[in-house]
């Protein structure tokens, strides 16, 4: 395993980019106030989930069927998304 | 559930005590058994409730024997358990569960499952699941009556009181419980305590099957345990999640339902498709026609699982845009279906048939099955769906689906395997009157209800005579009755058979089926901890008939230098291990 | 009879117990997945659902946020105490996680009683039902967790089980991992 010496220097610096990132989407939150900004703070959600999953998880170091484990169930969620949203959101109360 | 975490043995010295050895068992065998015979007894309970109903429909009215007067919500009630019961209480824990934690440790040459107090833990769950969904049916407030999909606004707002719907909701949630462990029991030991040199592509194709069906499970499931909590929210706490008063929708649930609703059909398939796979190539002395072509076909079709459920939704006011969508994907699945029963049937073609009683049973479900198959392409269509939507029609379709799927491949499957759990091998002339009972009066009930759904026959009408257009199919539901009570009584002969032959039959051997995999290739019955040795897997697991051969079967773990003229086995299978 | 005592080996680089906690992790993604999925398509048809959202303690999310972060720091280092063999500093570390979960589960009370005095109940509108609905399954996985963090604390103070240290971490790590959507979700008004 490429973890066999893990260093826990590496891990604050992931927490202090974690942090950096929360502060960051905040005050995006509260200087920008354009629909945009939706865009960037999930973004930056997407961002941060990347970086526990990523380092903290350790899936950089998992064989690619594990990532494949995790990214096929967002898919599926995905799927679920994509066959429901006409009905809710885009079309309601046909009936 | 750190079971496996360190290096020592794993199954430990047999455990002694009574209790821990038949009861509270951590062996896979052990839980295999009490699932199969929690789901026999299950399925026995969900027979009697079609008895009943069936009666009222046939002669309505009138007290049924052994039972009494039928009231409405009492029907709704019975129809209700009767399809929960047989999907979620019979199909799951025998297909899925029993034969699962059966045959997947011995077909992997391994001892024990990854996780085998999880493994217990989750039997036990489902044990308490299945007193709650018997206990639903007395529940104060009344029974469950909402059909087994628990449709709202019936089953919030239109059933208040009735505690029989929280009951069923909480049984089914643990019983999903149960089965994800299970799913991850079977999938983490598929993959991670296969025998040495077992790669993937030398697994039998039940345990493929299994692992497929354990995903699908696993994926769909999810948004229906969030969308039940919503169910119990709505009724509870005043929310209205399906509620339109609270800008809720009913819609939603339809979707979260069939989203899981659907794929549990393919979860119970899979595992029936690999037993009949195993029967297959053991009577016909071949090996499995296309072994990675079933295997791909099968993977695609469950990802196309999860894109189709909206047919079941055709005529409950979605956008009619996305009927074409979801007809188009709905037909295309029986696609790597067609794949897999084309293969099944090109295994016996040519093949040098030993015409056992498991290989009848397992040529029963492929002929069987293949009329579901079909009628689901008519209802897979929205503009033909239309007209025979909630018909009796598609009642006999997913009858003639299902009670292949859920009675015939398990079935096949005891008839088979009966030897490697008990040692002792099932009486064949009880067996085979038990075929053609089975098949006879499995036909005579639901061939009659695709003519009734034609006719106008609504799937939950619980008096037929009631309507002037019905009547003249009232002889029909009579002969479909007779045939519910034909069926039932069909099965004595097999409960005979069971106790008899586990305590008197001939004793079997090893390998009564003179079989490749790896299941038998221990003891029958398998001691604790299964193989006397460490398995080491040198072929594929279908070498059947090689030439220049004294036997005309090589198990997947002989060492070469056993078999006469010697040398490596010819076998486009073998593969070396990852 | 006795058969043959197998050693455990594994047939992947991955350890058996890891196996089993990513495919218990994809079923938990399924389930929050199927959650998140319905609340987003509900926040998409109502887009007056911003003036609710601006109802929630923003302060409060964030500040919770920064706690889970925070947890799955000292998560990550008893995993790495524990790869080392230091078993007290592994258990240590998991102890601080569960104060971590602790704080991130007053806090949660905080709010909902804050909420709940504002008449801001699940029955209240259906924002608020899925607002209780989605922060109360997260905390029950919270609650869960502790529990787990602490059993497996207990343990491997021990030198018990190391191996498990890394599967409750990597449960934990999924929890923040939930909470870092929900946060956005749920408490951005616009």
């Amino acid at each position: 395993m490429s973890d066999a010496h893990p260093s826990d220097r590496f891990a604050v610096l992931v927490w202090a980019a974690l942090l950096a990132a929360l502060l960051g989407s905040l005050a995006l939150g509260a200087f920008v106030p354009t629909t945009m900004v939706v865009v960037w703070v999930f973004a930056v959600a997407v961002l941060k989930a990347g970086l526990v999953l990523y380092q903290y998880m350790h899936l950089k170091h998992e064989p690619r069927w594990v990532r494949l484990v995790v990214f096929g169930s967002l898919a599926v969620v995905a799927a679920l998304l994509a066959g429901t949203i006409d009905d809710i959101v885009v079309a309601p109360g046909r009936l | 559930m750190g079971d496996a975490d360190g290096g020592h043995p794993m199954s430990g010295p047999a455990p002694t005590s009574f209790w821990r050895r038949y009861v509270f068992s951590t062996d896979h065998k052990v839980i295999a058994k009490q699932y199969l015979f929690t789901g026999v007894a299950m399925a026995f309970v969900g027979g009697l409730l079609a008895y009943v109903f069936r009666s009222q429909l046939a002669w309505p009215g009138e007290p049924v024997p052994g039972w009494g007067p039928v009231g409405l919500d009492e029907y709704n009630a019975l129809v209700t358990l009767h399809g929960m019961i047989m999907v979620f209480w019979v199909a799951m824990p025998v297909l899925v569960a029993g034969f699962g934690n059966l045959l997947i440790p011995l077909m992997v040459g391994t001892d024990d499952m990854a996780f085998p107090r999880l493994n217990m833990l989750s039997f036990w769950i489902f044990f308490l699941s299945t007193l709650l969904v018997v206990a639903s049916f007395f529940a104060p407030g009344g029974p469950p009556g909402t059909g087994w999909t628990l449709y709202p606004p019936l089953s919030t707002s239109g059933m208040p009181g009735a505690w029989g719907v929280d009951v069923l909701v909480l049984a089914v949630a643990l019983e999903f419980a149960a089965f994800l462990m299970g799913g991850i029991n079977f999938l983490t030991t598929a993959i991670n305590k296969r025998a040495r040199g077992m790669g993937m592509w030398d697994l039998p194709l039940f345990v493929w099957e299994e692992i497929i069906a354990s995903i699908v499970f696993m994926l769909s499931v999810g948004p229906l345990i969030a969308g039940a909590l919503m169910l119990l929210a709505d009724r509870h706490f005043g929310t209205g999640f399906y509620d339109p008063r609270a800008g809720g929708d009913p819609l939603l649930f339809q979707h979260l339902f069939w989203f899981f609703g659907h794929p549990e059909v393919y979860v119970l398939l899979l595992p029936a498709l690999g037993i009949v796979a195993e029967i297959f190539c053991a009577g016909a002395r071949k090996t499995l026609f296309g072994y990675r072509t079933i295997v791909w076909a099968t993977i695609v079709a469950g990802l196309l699982s999860f894109i189709v459920w909206a047919h079941h939704q055709f005529v409950a006011g979605i956008d009619p845009r996305l009927a074409a969508p979801f007809s188009l994907t709905t037909i295309l699945i029986s696609v790597p279906f067609s794949i897999t029963i084309f293969a099944l049937i090109a295994t016996l073609w040519g093949g040098s048939i030993r015409f056992s009683l498991p290989l009848a049973w397992a040529v029963a479900m492929v002929a069987e099955f293949l009329l579901g198959g079909v009628t689901g392409i008519v209802n897979g269509s929205a503009a033909a769906d239309i007209y025979v939507h909630d018909s009796y029609f598609v009642v006999a379709h997913f009858h003639y689906t299902l009670v292949p799927i859920a009675l015939f491949a398990p079935l096949a499957g005891f008839y088979f395997w009966f030897p490697k759990m008990t040692g002792r091998m099932l009486d064949a002339r009880l067996g085979l009157l038990h075929l053609v009972a089975t098949v006879v009066f499995f036909n005579v009930t639901f061939l009659p209800q695709f003519a009734l759904g034609m006719m106008g026959m609504h799937r939950r009408i619980a008096n037929p005579a009631a309507f002037e257009f019905l009547r003249e199919g009232m002889p029909l539901q009579e002969l479909s009755t007779v045939g519910v009570i034909g069926l039932l009584v069909s099965q004595a002969p097999f409960v005979v058979n069971l106790v008899w032959s586990w305590l008197r039959g001939p004793v079997a051997g090893a390998n009564p089926w003179r079989a490749t995999t790896l299941d038998w290739q221990c003891p029958s019955p398998p001691p604790h901890g299964n193989f006397e040795r460490e398995v080491v897997v040198r072929r594929g697991p279908y070498v059947y008939s090689p030439p220049g051969s004294a036997e005309d079967f090589v198990p997947q773990d002989a060492p070469d230098a056993e078999r006469a003229g010697g040398g490596a086995v010819p076998s486009p299978l073998v593969q070396p291990a990852e | 009879m006795q058969a043959h005592a197998t050693v455990a080996r594994e047939s992947t680089s991955v350890p058996t117990g890891r196996v089993g906690v990513w495919w218990f992790l994809a079923s938990e993604i399924a389930i929050f997945g199927g959650a998140v999925a319905c609340y987003v398509l509900f926040r998409a048809r109502y887009p007056d659902w911003a003036d609710q959202a601006a109802r929630t303690l923003g302060w409060a999310g964030a500040f919770n946020t920064a706690v889970l972060l925070t947890s799955s720091l000292s998560a990550v280092l008893a995993h790495h105490a524990a790869v080392r063999g230091e078993a007290v500093r592994a258990s240590h570390m998991l102890r601080w996680t569960a104060v971590g979960g602790l704080v991130f589960l007053a806090v949660k009370v905080y709010e909902y009683a804050h909420e709940i005095s504002a008449g801001l109940v699940p029955a209240q509108s259906l924002f608020w039902s899925f607002y209780y609905l989605l922060t109360g399954l997260h905390a029950l996985h919270v609650t869960a967790g502790i529990v787990a963090l602490l059993a497996v604390a207990a343990s491997a103070r021990r030198g018990h089980a190391l191996g498990r240290v890394e599967l409750v971490a990597l449960y934990w790590h999924f929890v923040d991992v939930v909470w870092i959507f929900l946060f956005p979700l749920l408490y951005l008004s616009s």
